[in-house]
């Protein structure tokens, strides 16, 4: 039987400001180092996130602390998204009153297409194409890990992982530059 | 020839991998792993920058946590003696304290958490709205399974009840968190953060105080024709295992006890002025297991420079500590087991000769450990970190200023904003990352060795370890290595010297030099030039616009120079009879002058076909000569 856990019995207080300990403080740096979001809305996505974690948790069990940080995160990526879209979409609204309003929506549309990063799109596309261990190569390995571990993950050997990897980047390479 | 020297690197992939997680709404199975992933890199390593003190004491309030009344309002005076960038902080603070609503109406982020809290319906709604990613419940997939953890693990935040209080259904173990319950009068801020360290104490929570005296203590006039007073304490506590303290002004040292006692022993000076309007008090409050000392500036907040405060404890091995001084150093010595937690808003971190976990802030001040043997976190906003003789995994971060580093058994994790990060003699996995500053390693035994710099130089010198570096701009420097060294650099010469191992370089804007390599090596140079001198593999050298040039190249089984823009003149050790060549220039002029064979052309190709090295070369505009 595997075991499966639950937070901690205390009070809201007690396990917002454990919550927000161990993990806030991190997700506040991530959010402003990494995202560029601003202080004040870095703030705002922490305590989505700690009070919709804290009204959520009873609803699931968890296989490990490690399952209940995956958890919180994305819940966190959840609310950093919903932030992303609402920003594009105050963007778009502010660029539509120039345009005619029969051509609003095509308008507002060509807009939110030409917003996606281009490399994004390729990218996408052929990770697609990709086999499973392809994607986990590229990934793992431009997370900065060891080809020894990668290789504990995908079916091949070590020592090729390295012309594995070289080649995906540079077929990755050749496809951004033809389409970009 | 252009994409070999434009391939999409590390840095710019993980860019892209992440702005997919953002992109997709849709969440496949690859989109999980990479949440998955992030998750790990984020929780994993010490936060990438500190939080602001006085904006995360507003959260806190707001989400009813805690938090140190005072430390926020001092820190107000203490930033205009930090420098411009925490004027800016206390500036932020200012205006966010500014632009807090007057009248009852409340900002959206606490709209949203009233109706989180208040409105059941919406609650519903907004949890189908924001609860879009899978949850993870089951099994965790291949890719989630352990890598990360083994550099930097989680600490536990969660395990199983004590045995009295379990509750046990049928696949469901329910498990309760170390964090225990904490008198409501409390103002220490980061209790939760540290508390939950601590092994359980099931007595603190049935067992009602035990002591509490409020001060002065003792209070002693020593003499009348000064203008000091001394307020002392000295008392004996049984049955401690855990100590917390915060102390707004002076000093905190601990040192071990001879018994299972602990020993405080407490000292303020005061001036007399000072002295006739009650300001300041020592306290202390037992409850079970738990002690907690408070030095504090009561009433009125005034300058604290013609004060100070000594406590002085003696604790026994195993006790847990938390140690919070606002304005003044902390030092501990010779500490058996437990934790340690210290943190200083203005003052040093020191601590040596234990065998504990230690955690050691100092927001403005240096922290400086030796002889530890446990994990290690050190962390200074405004102050170099320096750390010696550590036999366990640190993670340090050193926001503005140097780190440096000594005799390290463990995994280390290091981070400098500003200031240089050096580590002489260690072994574990390094994982180092600078934003702005040098980084210098020498004599370093590790499974891995990674380097993110961006501004700064590398220097690598007698390192035993695969070592992947990320430069963004500056010289690299890498001496003595053995292992494979895979090496991105965007601007700065590159020095390669006495190594054994598989060299891949990639390098857009720099001269590189490798001399005495053992190994194959692969080459990138989009601008500069790169010269070779005594190795022994294969080579693949490409070059954008530069010159290469080779002298004592012994190849195993074939080498590959292509130039784009520039000359290549390569000195092979190999016997003549021993290579085929397959040479070619579209401007320039192809020269073989090796042993009995000397060929020549023009704008043209020249290939030999014979022996078992294959000596492969190719220009847009250059001469190629092999000799």
């Amino acid at each position: 039987m595997q075991e499966t856990y639950k937070l901690v019995h205390l009070s809201k207080t007690d396990l917002l400001g454990e919550i927000y300990n161990r993990y806030g403080k991190k997700l506040y740096s991530y959010a402003v180092k990494t995202w560029s979001v601003t202080e004040d809305e870095a703030w705002n996505l922490i305590y989505k996130t700690l009070y919709k974690v804290i009204d959520t948790h009873g609803n699931y069990a968890f296989a490990s602390e490690e399952k209940f940080a995956s958890f919180v995160f994305r819940v966190f990526i959840n609310y950093l998204r919903n932030h992303y879209r609402d920003e594009k979409t105050k963007a778009n609204d502010y660029q539509t009153v120039r345009v005619e309003m029969s051509t609003l929506h095509e308008g507002a549309a060509v807009m939110t297409e030409t917003a996606v990063n281009p490399k994004l799109m390729v990218l996408n596309e052929e990770l697609d194409k990709m086999e499973d261990w392809q994607r986990m190569l590229l990934l793992m390995r431009s997370e900065g890990m060891a080809y020894s571990e990668i290789a504990q993950y995908v079916d091949k050997p070590e020592n090729q992982l390295k012309v594995y990897y070289q080649r995906l980047k540079e077929h990755l390479t050749k496809k951004l530059h033809e389409r970009i | 020839m252009s994409e070999f020297n434009s391939t999409i690197t590390d840095r710019e992939l993980r860019e892209l991998f992440r702005e997919k997680i953002l992109a997709d709404d849709g969440d496949d199975a690859f989109t999980d792993k990479l949440i998955d992933m992030e998750a790990k890199f984020v929780f994993a390593a010490p936060a990438m920058i500190p939080v602001p003190t006085g904006m995360e004491k507003e959260f806190l309030a707001k989400i009813g946590v805690k938090s140190s009344a005072k430390l926020a309002g001092k820190l107000g005076m203490k930033w205009i003696f930090t420098g411009l960038s925490c004027a800016t902080i206390t500036t932020a603070v200012v205006v966010y304290k500014n632009n807090q609503p007057k009248d009852p109406a409340p900002r959206p982020v606490v709209a949203a958490a009233a109706a989180v809290q208040n409105d059941n319906q919406l609650q519903d709604t907004i949890l189908a709205d924001t609860i879009q990613a899978p949850i993870p419940t089951d099994t965790p997939t291949d890719v989630t399974k352990q890598p990360l953890e083994q550099l930097s693990p989680l600490p536990e935040i969660l395990s199983i009840l004590p045995e009295a209080n379990r509750t046990i259904t049928e696949e469901t173990v329910e498990l309760v968190s170390l964090v225990k319950t904490f008198s409501t009068s409390s103002t220490f801020t980061s209790r939760l953060s540290i508390w939950r360290q601590f092994p359980a104490v099931p007595e603190a929570a049935e067992t009602p105080n035990t002591y509490c005296r409020n001060v002065p203590l003792d209070y002693t006039e020593e003499d009348g024709e000064t203008d000091d007073s001394v307020y002392n304490i000295d008392q004996t506590f049984s049955g401690v295992k855990s100590i917390e303290v915060h102390s707004d002004f002076g000093s905190i040292n601990i040192q071990p006890s001879r018994s299972n006692d602990v020993q405080l022993t407490g000292r303020i000076e005061v001036m007399r002025k000072a002295r006739k309007d009650p300001q300041f008090e020592i306290s202390y409050e037992q409850t079970g297991t738990r002690l907690e000392v408070v030095v504090q500036q009561k009433g009125k907040q005034t300058d604290l420079s013609d004060e100070s405060s000594v406590l002085d404890f003696e604790v026994p091995p195993g006790t847990n500590l938390i140690l919070r001084a606002d304005n003044g150093n902390i030092n501990f010595n010779d500490l058996e087991g437990g934790n340690c937690d210290a943190e200083s808003s203005f003052g040093d971190v020191r601590g040596s000769n234990c065998r504990s976990t230690i955690s050691a802030t100092a927001l403005s001040g240096t922290v400086d450990l030796s002889k530890i043997t446990g994990n290690v976190n050190a962390t200074s906003s405004f102050g170099d970190v320096i750390l010696s003789e550590i036999t366990g995994n640190i993670a340090a971060h050193a926001a503005s200023g140097n780190f440096i580093g000594n005799l390290f058994t463990g995994n280390c994790v290091i981070d400098s904003d500003f200031g240089d990060i050096t580590v002489h003699n260690s072994v574990g996995t390094m994982r180092l990352t600078a934003e702005s500053g040098n980084i210098y390693i020498d004599s370093l035994k590790a499974p891995e060795c990674r380097i993110e710099s961006s501004f700064g130089d590398v220097t690598l010198t007698s390192v035993t370890a695969p070592a992947n570096l990320t430069v963004q701009s500056g010289d690299i420097k890498i001496t003595a290595l053995t292992g494979d060294l895979n090496l991105e650099s965007a601007f700065g010469n590159v020095t390669v010297n006495n190594m054994t191992g598989e060299l891949d370089l990639d390098v857009n804007s720099g001269n590189i030099s490798v001399t005495r390599l053992n190994g194959n090596m692969e080459i990138v140079s989009s601008f500069g030039n790169v010269v070779i001198n005594e190795t022994r593999g294969n080579s693949i050298i490409t070059a954008n616009s530069g010159n290469v040039s080779g002298r004592n190249m012994d190849i195993t089984s074939n080498i590959e120079v292509n130039v784009a823009f520039g000359n290549s003149n390569i000195q092979l050790k190999n016997n003549y009879n021993d290579l085929g060549f397959n040479l070619d220039t579209a401007y320039g002029k192809v020269k073989i002058n090796k042993g009995d064979m000397k060929l020549e052309k023009e704008n043209g190709a020249i290939v030999v076909e014979k022996g078992g090295v294959q000596v492969k070369a190719s220009a847009s505009s250059g001469n190629i000569t092999f000799d």
